[in-house]
């Protein structure tokens, strides 16, 4: 018999990839977007690029409340 | 005329100014470029992430301290390659060991390679995401490809330079220039100090020498919350860079 697929290097399923509402592994959450552009690469290919609020956690600017507590 | 805070007139106040850097125009007329902390009333600054942003703009030397002398080096090792970055992190001590290294891996700037990061690497990978950090190094995230689950990420970094008298000056400058020139793929901008997403994510070959960035042992990783690496390995400073191979 067979031996299934590993599951470490499995295909991921066009229903997995496209289930509505799940956002796709390495795909920015909707909140933090601030801007998207798109331009095709020198190979013709069409490329979105997603301009987010995201950073390190280490460089995260000071939040409102860290100020009051300053003050 | 000057004003009152010393400034000219259309021109930043002195104390606003962070960095300023000149070139010559076609015509031969020399123009000055002066980077401020000015910006519309409308747009609040984020403070801190404001400022950091105008001093990445300095430049391309490397402006970090921690483990300075391996990050700003290249393993003497033959470069193994891998199709699928999965491999890459398999081959990896685990973080957890690697943080009871004997001897400890210290942080300060002479701390040079240890022998488990004398291994240089070429993967085929994406790049789902890029920012650029104050010492002006790029944070690439690079994962597998889209299609294969599970999802596994990994910062590789365009190194700041060393100094010129550094034996790795030219490879690292080769390395940052190959990425600078790829404006094509950025919409002619590289990444801001925040997190540009690629949709879909740019199949890209990055070759480079491995990092355990010791710095970031206790914490939160490195990386932005939508592609998280889940271990400090880095490759560190990628030497070679091709887009679309």
């Amino acid at each position: 018999m067979a031996k299934p697929p590993s599951k470490e290097g499995r295909t991921r399923s066009k229903e997995e990839r496209e289930s509505p509402g799940e956002i796709p592994p390495g795909t920015p959450d909707p909140g933090s977007i601030v801007s998207e552009r798109s331009f095709v690469s020198p190979k013709g290919k069409r490329y979105t690029i997603i301009t987010t609020n995201e950073m390190d956690p280490y460089d995260e600017p000071a939040k409102p409340e860290d100020d009051e507590k300053k003050r | 005329m000057a004003s009152k805070d010393g400034s000219s007139a259309g021109f930043p106040a002195p104390e606003s100014v962070v960095a300023r850097k000149s070139f010559t125009t076609p015509q031969g007329r020399k123009v000055e470029i002066i980077t401020s902390l000015e910006m519309d009333p409308k747009d609040k600054p984020e403070k801190f992430g404001a400022m950091i942003e105008a001093v990445a703009v300095l430049g391309d030397d490397f402006g970090g301290t921690a483990r300075k002398a391996a990050k700003l080096s290249i393993a003497e090792a033959e470069i193994e390659e891998f199709d699928d970055l999965q491999d890459l992190l398999a081959s990896l001590v685990p973080d957890a060991k690697m943080k009871k290294h004997q001897p400890q891996i210290s942080i300060l700037e002479d701390s040079d390679r240890v022998a488990e990061e004398e291994r240089n690497v070429l993967v085929h990978t994406f790049l789902y995401a890029a920012s650029r950090e104050a010492d002006n190094d790029f944070h690439l995230i690079l994962g597998r490809d889209p299609s294969l689950s599970p999802p596994r990420f990994m910062t590789m970094e365009i190194s700041g330079l060393p100094p010129e008298g550094s034996p790795f000056f030219e490879a690292l400058k080769a390395a940052r220039d190959a990425y600078k020139a790829q404006k094509a793929h950025f919409g002619n901008s590289l990444p801001g100090f925040r997190y540009d997403f690629y949709k879909p994510p740019i199949p890209i070959d990055v070759t480079g020498s491995l990092f355990f960035d010791m710095s970031h042992a206790t914490g939160p990783k490195p990386g932005p919350p939508s592609a998280k690496p889940g271990q400090i390995w880095e490759i560190h400073p990628i030497t070679e860079i091709v887009f679309e191979p």
